[in-house]
């Protein structure tokens, strides 16, 4: 079956009708499936837990599409719910682990060398684990600017902050990534 | 900073991760079919009284734009007419009888011109 080309604007008004919106959410399933799958791999890292979380963005997305009433982007209020469900599960993981919610989610990398799906080298696992030390905002705004090269008016959008704060906070972030470098070799 | 600089250029976007083999092919379709039931509401969302008149008020704007250009187009081909146009202004001045001046001073001053014209009277 050939695809067609996916046109936002069009997207929504047919998610909006009874009769289309299935086959909508499936052009929207495609369009944003794999940035949101890495968005949400590189907070949580591993691979089951972050297709869990995909899968459960989607399925909030599809059961609120009635709300969604196309006044913000479609991929900012998906990346609203993915970041949400993240959070939310690497909380429930610290209570488990009996961690402090206040505390960084370096345990999340701790076993990223034993990790089948992880094949980075050296410096890319000491990457990981610098970011894991930062604080959880800060990581996901360093992750959506680094990775995602995201606007920062966009970034704003999103996480519903300025975008003065988010350029101060990809700052400190990387200044916290140069010492943990220096701290480290 | 330099040096941070240095680490994050050699590292690139990679972050090292994978995903097994032909994840993301079919996960769409999989997806699709864990989707539950559910029903749109058809709800008519209120229109602002911004977005009704709008389109009159672009028409509007478009006509009186027209109607700039039309004008400006008409005096800047036609330099003639407008000079026509200020000479018909000038002679209707120059004709206009010194009577129906409106200034009274005008009348008096050329009152005492005429006289200081007359001929003196001659010495005997």
């Amino acid at each position: 079956m050939a695809r067609r080309q996916y046109d936002e604007q069009d997207v929504i008004e047919r998610l909006h009708r009874q009769e289309t919106c299935r086959a909508a959410f499936g052009e929207v399933i495609d369009h944003y499936s794999q940035q949101l799958y890495w968005h949400i791999r590189r907070i949580v890292y591993d691979h089951d837990d972050a297709n869990d979380i995909l899968q459960n963005t989607f399925l909030k997305a599809w059961t609120n599409v009635d709300n969604f009433r196309g006044d913000a982007r479609l991929s900012t209020w998906l990346y609203k719910i993915a970041i949400n469900e993240s959070i939310t599960f690497v909380n429930k993981k610290k209570l488990q682990a009996g961690i402090s919610l206040d505390s960084d989610d370096s345990f999340l990398a701790a076993n990223l060398e034993a990790d089948q799906y992880f094949d980075g080298d050296e410096a890319q696992l000491k990457l990981q684990k610098a970011i894991a030390t930062l604080p959880e905002k800060q990581r996901i705004v360093f992750n959506m600017r680094y990775y995602d090269e995201m606007k920062y008016e966009d970034m704003s959008e999103v996480l519903g902050t300025s975008v003065g704060a988010l350029k101060a906070s990809y700052h400190h972030a990387l200044k916290k990534i140069e010492s943990f470098f220096d701290n480290n070799d | 900073m330099k040096q941070k600089h240095d680490i994050l250029e050699q590292l690139g976007k990679d972050p090292g991760f994978k995903v097994p083999q032909g994840y993301f092919e079919g996960f769409t379709e999989k997806m699709i079919d864990k989707l539950p039931e559910i029903t749109i509401t058809d709800v008519e969302k209120p229109t602002s009284l911004w977005v009704k008149v709008r389109p009159f008020v672009y028409m509007a704007a478009m006509f009186v734009g027209v109607f700039c250009m039309i004008t400006m187009f008409k005096m800047i081909n036609n330099p003639a007419a407008d000079q026509r146009k200020a000479e018909a202004e000038m002679n209707s001045l120059l004709d206009k009888p010194a009577s129906k001046a409106s200034d009274p001073s005008i009348l008096n001053y050329e009152d005492s011109v005429n006289n200081n014209l007359q001929a003196p009277p001659v010495s005997k």
